[in-house]
């Protein structure tokens, strides 16, 4: 999508370049650009692919530009980054960007711990003393809440 | 008043504060202010007429519910319709969802970028290369070695655990 001033006698012109485009987004016409002086934060693709037939320009994750697929992929859930890498040498690229920007530093989804979670595959330790009764928690809820109280009491002072 | 102009032509009149939420067209407003009524018309294209329609809608739902209240004291019930609405809103087919983005991206509206990229995440979800492929009528490219044995030994941490 482009945003351009229309001036006048300009904004035949302006159309006629979105035109050659195609679906490529942005486009300003340099002149109009300049002279509204707007930094809008819009950026040119870096390199125009050869144009696709009619039929081919329909490609949901190709024809997005490279960096906006990134972003789309930094939203993907990390464990499903696998399987992207395998879809097309574009989206293989554009998912090592995102996982080198995003997922790397990303807190791990509930499934990445699956592996740590207790109740699944918990097994005694070797020789350890068998358990007759499990520990219960010795905070309650009323407990817990004069506790707080208590805290808050002495902050204050 | 703006006048927004698509690429097929298409007139579309809306309330400056409406608009406000692009953050492009609020510094494009901002830049001609004091100027003549004929800069009040701002040309965007590249898009079909569609996508614009959608963007209005959009905004017209959150201009009711700016998003600074929305986040501090809107009530849950209205959350949980705000939020039921979104999704109705990004249930489209992918093409307008890819055009969704572009359109969000260039007219830098956060909120909506955000919103339809998680959904295409959403449809990515727990899905094979195939499918991803089918879906987004990608025709895969890799050789069958390629895809065999060097990308998975290029990028061992997918299947090892990274955290173990």
């Amino acid at each position: 999508m482009a945003i351009g001033c229309i001036d006048q006698e300009k904004s035949f012109r302006l159309v006629h370049g979105t035109k050659i485009l195609g679906r490529k987004r942005v486009v300003i016409a340099q002149d109009s650009f300049n002279s509204s002086g707007v930094l809008s934060p819009v950026s040119f693709p870096q390199k125009r692919r050869s144009r696709r037939p009619q039929i081919e320009r329909f490609n949901m994750l190709e024809s997005l530009p490279k960096d906006m697929l990134v972003k789309v992929l930094c939203k993907v859930d990390s464990s499903d980054l696998g399987q992207l890498l395998l879809v097309s040498k574009t989206v293989n690229e554009a998912a090592l960007i995102a996982r080198k920007i995003h997922h790397l530093y990303s807190t791990p989804t509930k499934r990445t711990f699956k592996w740590l979670d207790a109740s699944n595959n918990y097994e005694d330790a070797p020789n350890a003393p068998m358990q007759h009764r499990v520990a219960r928690s010795r905070i309650k809820g009323k407990n817990l809440a004069c506790l707080a109280v208590d805290l808050f009491l002495n902050y204050d002072e | 008043m703006i006048t927004l102009i698509s690429s097929d032509k298409r007139k579309f009149h809306v309330l400056e504060e409406v608009a406000n939420q692009s953050l492009t067209i609020r510094d494009v407003i901002e830049d001609r202010r004091g100027r003549r009524r004929a800069d009040r018309i701002i040309l965007v294209t590249n898009i079909n007429s569609k996508i614009p329609e959608k963007v209005i809608v959009y905004w017209l739902r959150h201009f009711l519910m700016p998003e600074e209240i929305a986040h501090a004291s809107m009530s849950h019930k209205k959350a949980e319709k705000l939020k039921k609405w979104e999704a109705k809103f990004f249930d489209t087919d992918i093409d307008t969802l890819n055009d969704l983005i572009l359109a969000a991206d260039s007219l830098d509206i956060p909120s909506l970028f955000d919103g339809a990229c998680e959904k295409v995440s959403d449809i990515l979800k727990n899905r094979s290369a195939e499918e991803v492929g089918e879906i987004s009528k990608i025709e895969n490219e890799f050789t069958h070695e390629e895809e065999e044995e060097e990308i998975p030994s290029e990028n061992a941490w997918v299947w090892r655990n990274e955290f173990a």
